[in-house]
């Protein structure tokens, strides 16, 4: 995975950010500079492995789990800032959980786990799409949250 | 004085455009309880007022404008009506959907539908309240768009009217103008085309004249949960960033059809996202009338004037043709509005054209993928039908059968109607959906993006079991349409024929039941399967370009050698041809697909 931290005026300018994610394989794309000012404040954070390894040792995430990437959009991303965000996880509930530690803003767009298929879906690697937390996740794999909402 | 009619107003206008008469009739109120309101209503209307076989742009074609039980009582997202006709794109069903303030001033003015027949001998405007109807020649009004016809009528008449009309494009019958009202269209077929056939240049209603309500107290209960339903998790995304919201998602799926459907996805397309404009600060927000979600997000231009701004316009004014600059997409939906042209027939035609001209088969000097001055250029030449505009006014399926030399083949319609953007490819079961649909391409009336997207199937392939599932969703669509309400609200419901028929119950008095829902949606979906039936339908019609399907060879098919990052696997025709045999099974139609109506319909019809 290449994901890296991506200076909040790029976004701005909206220019493209990397590879078509799901298909190329490649995605790349920002992370929060507000998280990265919340969690390492003193030391930057140069790419998605070092602030994935911060994440484990703040207790975000399992050390122990394969290494994958949450990808976020529409409102979830807005809320977040951040478009990727580089985890440990070894399921999908794994990573959902991870997410709504590192974010509790986000928690507010979150039904709780019972109710999140109803409204919610997860795709891994822009492939299978599913609502079931348990799902297994493997080393590498790009996992993305996307609203059931997709009409329109 | 208590008619002894709730919720609805029990009558129809018939207007004869050609000499200005107009008569109010009764609906049969078994008629009115069959099929609800809104699109139901209108398919009904349609084929009882059309001759068996007829032009689309015929002057003895009919215009329906039907309204909704459900408008005019402030439950959320309720003000839409629904306009029918045959489309002059298609040759088939037309029915659309227009919202807001048109939908409640047209109901106020105390009929259920208005039937227009005929045509004027010169541009005019319809005026229809409860006071009376009135067709005034306005010449005047010629050469406008449709939100300066509308402002000039207000101006001249009153701010009380609202106002549906169209603009240059409906004037010269392209046949996929839109008709507009307060900046919302009547988008798709060429509804637009119709009434410029007419010479109709506008339609103005006003009234405050809304029936009874049966049970005001348990639609007021209704109206609060439906309130508080549709400020959740269920609508989240439409608040949020509204349609928009799905490109970058569809990006990342495979589902994002660029390069007129060449590939699902594109390293570029963050430059069109929702999220990224969000961020810019360039988005402002709106609502229609009755409505607390607020989906229409306004891109706001360089000189601060604002633009609507859809998934749909994004993708078939950008990614489908290359362009990747969200100025450039922006200011070419606002020409689209300005002229009165739907956006996905434009750019699906645009997109078909370009490709035609790479491969040698078209000579339009100009014409290029990628180039955003060439889109801003050629919109009006579209709406004004000059030089190459001619040919992209035609459609892509008859432009496609011009150019010839198998291009047909990569013309990205379903019965003429463009494709919207979801490639059919990676969600299969939506493009059954599309291929077998009445209207042609259309995803507001199918929605099997939702299964395909449910987790529950395989959205890379297709097989039988999931079909009673999709026709389910047809069937819902039906009445959601019919009721009417906003689709978007279907996720702040618990059981759509459940909340659908309480609603019912507390507005008209009737004593709807969920399953009496569920099977008008049947119904509804039949009459629309008959009136393409009257007009020709072929079962050669109910499927998509060979583009889609997985042994496409040399016409540009997905696995195509050269086929470019971001393709995808075609569709397997097998598949496809079982799918498409265990949907008409479950429609209770004929293996070749044929609706054979009973008695008591094609009685209803007559008299």
């Amino acid at each position: 995975m290449t994901a890296v931290a991506k200076p909040q005026d790029d976004r701005k300018t909206g220019r493209k950010t990397g590879g078509p994610a799901g298909v190329a394989g490649g995605a790349a794309g920002g992370i929060s500079p507000a998280l990265l000012a919340r969690l390492a404040p003193e030391t930057p954070v140069k790419d998605a492995a070092a602030l994935r390894a911060l994440l484990v040792a703040r207790g975000f995430c399992a050390g122990d789990a394969p290494a994958i990437s949450l990808e976020l959009y529409g409102g979830l991303r807005l809320r977040t800032g951040c478009e990727v965000l580089p985890l440990k996880a070894g399921t999908v509930g794994a990573a959902l959980e991870a997410l709504r530690r590192i974010f509790p803003a986000a928690e507010r767009l979150l039904p709780a786990d019972g109710e999140l298929g109803e409204y919610y879906r997860f795709s891994i690697n822009g492939k299978t799409v599913t609502t079931d937390l348990g799902q297994p996740l493997a080393e590498g794999d790009r996992l993305i949250l996307f609203s059931a909402s997709v009409g329109g | 004085m208590d008619s002894g009619i709730y919720g609805v107003h029990g009558k129809i206008l018939r207007v004869n455009l050609s000499t200005g008469d107009s008569q109010t009739a009764p609906i049969p109120q078994a008629i009115a309880r069959r099929y609800i309101g809104g699109i139901g209503l209108g398919v009904w209307l349609l084929l009882r007022e059309a001759p068996e076989r007829y032009e689309a742009l015929a002057p003895e074609a009919p215009l329906v404008f039907a309204f909704a039980p459900l408008a005019g009582t402030s439950l959320n997202t309720s003000a839409k009506a629904a306009v029918l006709s045959k489309s002059p794109l298609t040759g088939r069903l037309n029915d659309a959907m227009i919202s807001s303030g048109f939908a409640l001033s047209g109901k106020g003015a105390g009929h259920d539908a208005i039937a227009l027949s005929g045509a004027c001998r010169e541009w005019s405007t319809l005026f229809i309240d409860p006071e009376g109807v009135e067709l005034r020649e306005t010449p005047e009004l010629a050469g406008l768009s449709a939100p300066e016809t509308e402002a000039s009528i207000k101006e001249r008449w009153g701010d009380d009217w609202d106002v549906v009309s169209i603009g240059i494009a409906g004037e010269n019958q392209v046949p996929f103008a839109t008709l507009t009202h307060d900046g919302r269209h009547a988008g798709r077929a060429g509804t637009g085309a119709v009434m410029g056939a007419k010479r109709l240049k506008a339609l103005a209603v006003r009234g405050r004249e809304m029936p009874p309500v049966a049970d005001p107290e348990a639609l007021k209960v209704l109206r609060d949960q439906l309130k508080t339903a549709s400020l959740g998790p269920g609508t989240e995304k439409y608040r949020t960033t509204g349609t928009l919201g799905n490109l970058l998602v569809f990006n990342s799926m495979g589902i994002l059809p660029t390069d007129n459907f060449r590939a699902g996805s594109d390293g570029r397309a963050e430059g069109l996202s929702a999220e990224g404009l969000f961020e810019a600060g360039r988005v402002t927000r709106a609502t229609c009338a009755d409505c607390m979600i607020g989906c229409e997000k306004r891109f706001v231009n360089s000189d601060g004037s604002t633009t609507r701004m859809e998934y749909e316009n994004v993708f078939a004014l950008g990614s489908l043709l290359n362009i990747w600059d969200m100025e450039i997409v922006m200011a070419a939906s606002a020409l689209c509005d300005k002229f009165g042209l739907d956006t996905i027939s434009t750019g699906g035609t645009l997109a078909f054209a370009i490709e035609c001209v790479e491969r040698g088969l078209l000579e339009a000097p100009g014409l290029r993928s990628g180039d955003g001055a060439m889109l801003l250029e050629a919109i009006p030449k579209i709406a004004r039908r000059e030089g190459y505009g001619e040919l992209i006014a035609l459609g892509s399926r008859a432009l496609a059968e011009r150019v010839g030399q198998g291009s047909m083949d990569f013309a990205p319609h379903v019965k003429g109607l463009e494709i919207p953007g979801y490639h059919p490819a990676a969600l299969q079961t939506l493009g059954l959906g599309l291929a077998v649909g009445t209207r042609g391409a259309d995803h507001n009336k199918s929605g099997a993006y939702d299964l395909d997207l449910s987790g529950e199937v395989d959205r890379f392939q297709l097989d039988e079991t999931r079909i009673a599932a999709m026709v389910g969703l047809e069937d819902q669509a039906a009445v959601i349409d019919s009721l009417i309400l906003c689709k978007f609200v279907r996720r702040a419901l618990g059981d759509l024929y459940e909340d659908g028929a309480e609603m019912l119950r507390a507005l008209t008095g009737i004593p709807y039941s969920p399953a009496e829902l569920q099977e008008a949606g049947r119904e509804i979906h039949h009459l629309k399967k008959w009136f393409n039936q009257r007009q020709g339908w072929l079962e050669t019609e109910d499927t998509l370009p060979a583009r889609f399907f997985a042994a496409a060879g040399a016409n540009g098919g997905a696995t195509d050698e050269g086929a470019g990052e971001g393709a995808i696997e075609g569709i397997d025709p097998t598949a496809f041809a079982k799918a498409r045999g265990r949907y008409y099974h479950l429609r209770g139609w004929s293996p070749e697909g044929r609706f054979e109506p009973g008695p008591e319909l094609a009685e209803s019809l007559v008299g």
